[in-house]
C-alpha cells in the first residue's frame, strides 16, 4: 500500500497530464465524428452570448454592404415573381397560395463564422426558442452554407460546407448526374464533388445544384460553377473542383429551411 | 493575491483577443497566430507543474468552447505544459535548476529559442489534432510553420512593448 502511494506521489505530475491529456484527446476525437452530441460546443449561453455582443460591433461596419445586398435579392425575388405571375396569368386559374408550401424558412444571423480549419462550425443566433431543430438546411440567397448541428436555447452550432465530415447529395445541373460534395481543406471558395460518373460530359463552367433527395435542402438550390475536373486513368468517377457561388468568408443572414413534410417521410421509410 | 489577479487579467484578455482578432486574421485564408499561448509562456517559473498543467488545461478548453475545435487547444496546452520544464531546461540550462530565473532577465537569445520550442510544439501537437490524419503531414507541417512564424513576430511583439513595465 505505502509502495502505491509513494509511486502515485513521485508520478503524480505524469498521471495528471495523462488524465488531462485524455480528456482532450476524448473531446477532440468526438469533434472527429459526425451525428454525436458534443460537450464542447460555442452553442451554449456564455460563448454565444460574447459572440452575440461583440459581432454587434461587426455588424455596425458592415451596414453599407448589407444593404446593398439585400437590393440585389429584393430585385432577382422580384423579378422572379413579375415571371410567375405572368406565367400564372397566362395559364388563367391558378393561385399562389404561402401556406401550402412544403419547406417553411426562417431568418438568422452568423455570429461566428469560421473558414480557417479542416473541419468548420458557424454559430447563427436563433435556437430551439426560435424553433430550430437539428438537421434543417442553412442557405443564402446564392447557395447551401451548412446544416444545423446542434442547438441551444438561443444559438444553434452549424456544420459548414467547409468541413470535411460533411456530404451534401449534388448534380450537374444540365444532365442530373449526382455526386456527392465534400472539401479538402484547402481552398474556401472551392469545393469538390465526386462519384459524378465517367458517362457525364462534365465542362468548364457548369452548374452544380442541389439534388433534393436528403430532405435536407429542396432540389435546384445553386452550389457553384465548375472550374476544373480531373478523371484518374482506371476510375470511374470524376473528381471537380467547384467554385462557391458563396462567399463562405464573408457571411452574414442566412435562412433556415424546414422541410414540413419531413417527418412523414422519415416514418414512410 | 496581486499575481493571481494579474494572471487572471492576462487570462481573459487573451482569450477574447484571440477570438475577436487574431483568429481573425486568416492570412492566405488559413493561417492564424495562436498568440494566447504567451500565458504558457509566461507563467512563472516557480509554480508547481501541476498548477501550469491545470491553467493549461483551462486555457485550452476556454479556446476549444470558442471555436469549436473539440479538445485540440486544451491538448496542445496541455502537452506542452507537460514538457515546459524540460524546454526551460534546454533554454536556459543551468540557471533554471538553479531557481534564480526572471523572464525579463535573461539573454535574449536564450529567450527567443524558449519561445520558439514552445510555439512550436504547441502549433504541432494542435494542427496534428486537427487533421487527425498521418497522411496529410505536409499540409500539418505547412500550417505548422507559417503559423508559428506568425505566433512568434506577435509574441516578440507583446513581449517588447510590456517589456518597461517590469512584469
Amino acid at each position: 500500500m505505502q509502495q502505491i502511494i509513494n509511486f502515485l506521489i513521485s508520478y503524480k505530475n505524469t498521471l495528471l497530464f495523462l488524465l488531462l491529456f485524455c480528456i482532450s484527446l476524448i473531446f477532440t476525437i468526438e469533434s472527429h465524428s459526425y451525428h454525436k452530441s458534443k460537450i464542447v460546443s460555442s452553442a451554449n449561453w456564455l460563448t454565444g452570448g460574447i459572440y452575440n455582443a461583440l459581432s454587434g460591433v461587426d455588424q455596425y461596419f458592415r451596414l453599407k454592404k448589407d444593404n446593398k445586398l439585400l437590393v440585389e435579392e429584393n430585385l432577382d425575388l422580384r423579378k422572379q415573381l413579375l415571371e410567375a405571375q405572368t406565367i400564372l396569368k397566362e395559364r388563367g386559374s391558378v393561385q399562389l397560395n404561402i401556406s401550402d408550401s412544403v419547406y417553411e424558412l426562417s431568418s438568422g444571423r452568423v455570429v461566428a463564422n469560421r473558414y480557417n480549419h479542416l473541419d468548420n462550425y458557424l454559430l447563427v443566433n436563433k435556437g430551439e426558442k426560435d424553433s430550430i431543430q437539428v438537421d434543417l438546411g442553412v442557405i443564402t440567397q446564392k447557395g447551401i452554407v451548412g446544416i444545423v448541428e446542434q442547438t441551444a436555447q438561443n444559438h444553434s452550432r452549424v456544420i459548414s460546407i467547409l468541413n470535411s465530415q460533411i456530404a451534401v447529395n449534388v448534380k450537374l445541373k444540365k444532365s442530373n448526374h449526382f455526386g456527392t460534395l465534400t472539401w479538402n481543406g484547402e481552398n474556401p471558395q472551392i469545393i469538390q464533388v465526386e462519384d459524378i460518373p465517367r458517362l457525364a460530359d462534365v465542362k468548364k463552367g457548369d452548374t452544380i445544384t442541389t439534388e433534393g433527395r436528403s430532405l435536407i435542402f429542396p432540389p435546384n438550390l445553386p452550389v457553384g460553377k465548375v472550374v476544373s475536373f480531373e478523371l484518374e486513368p482506371g476510375k470511374n468517377y470524376y473528381t471537380i473542383n467547384v467554385q462557391l457561388f458563396n462567399d463562405m468568408t464573408n457571411l452574414n443572414y442566412v435562412y433556415f429551411i424546414n422541410n414540413k413534410q419531413k417527418g412523414d417521410l422519415q416514418n414512410l421509410e | 493575491m496581486n499575481t493571481i489577479l494579474k494572471h487572471s487579467t492576462r487570462f481573459i484578455l487573451l482569450v477574447l483577443f484571440q477570438i475577436f482578432i487574431f483568429n481573425k486574421i486568416n492570412l492566405f485564408e488559413f493561417v492564424n497566430p495562436q498568440v494566447y499561448v504567451i500565458f504558457i509562456i509566461l507563467l512563472p517559473f516557480g509554480l508547481s507543474h501541476a498548477r501550469v498543467m491545470l491553467l493549461s488545461f483551462i486555457l485550452g478548453l476556454s479556446l476549444d468552447f470558442f471555436d469549436d475545435t473539440g479538445g485540440m487547444h486544451a491538448a496542445a496546452c496541455v502537452f506542452v505544459a507537460y514538457i515546459r520544464p524540460i524546454l526551460l531546461r534546454f533554454a536556459f540550462g543551468i540557471s533554471y535548476e538553479l531557481n534564480t530565473l526572471k523572464f525579463n532577465q535573461t539573454p535574449v537569445s536564450q529567450r527567443l529559442s524558449y519561445i520558439g520550442l514552445v510555439i512550436l510544439t504547441h502549433h504541432f501537437v494542435l494542427y496534428l489534432l486537427e487533421y487527425f490524419n498521418f497522411e496529410r503531414m505536409l499540409d500539418i507541417l505547412e500550417k505548422t510553420i507559417y503559423s508559428s512564424v506568425l505566433t512568434f513576430l506577435f509574441i516578440i511583439l507583446i513581449t517588447l512593448i510590456f517589456k518597461s513595465k517590469k512584469t
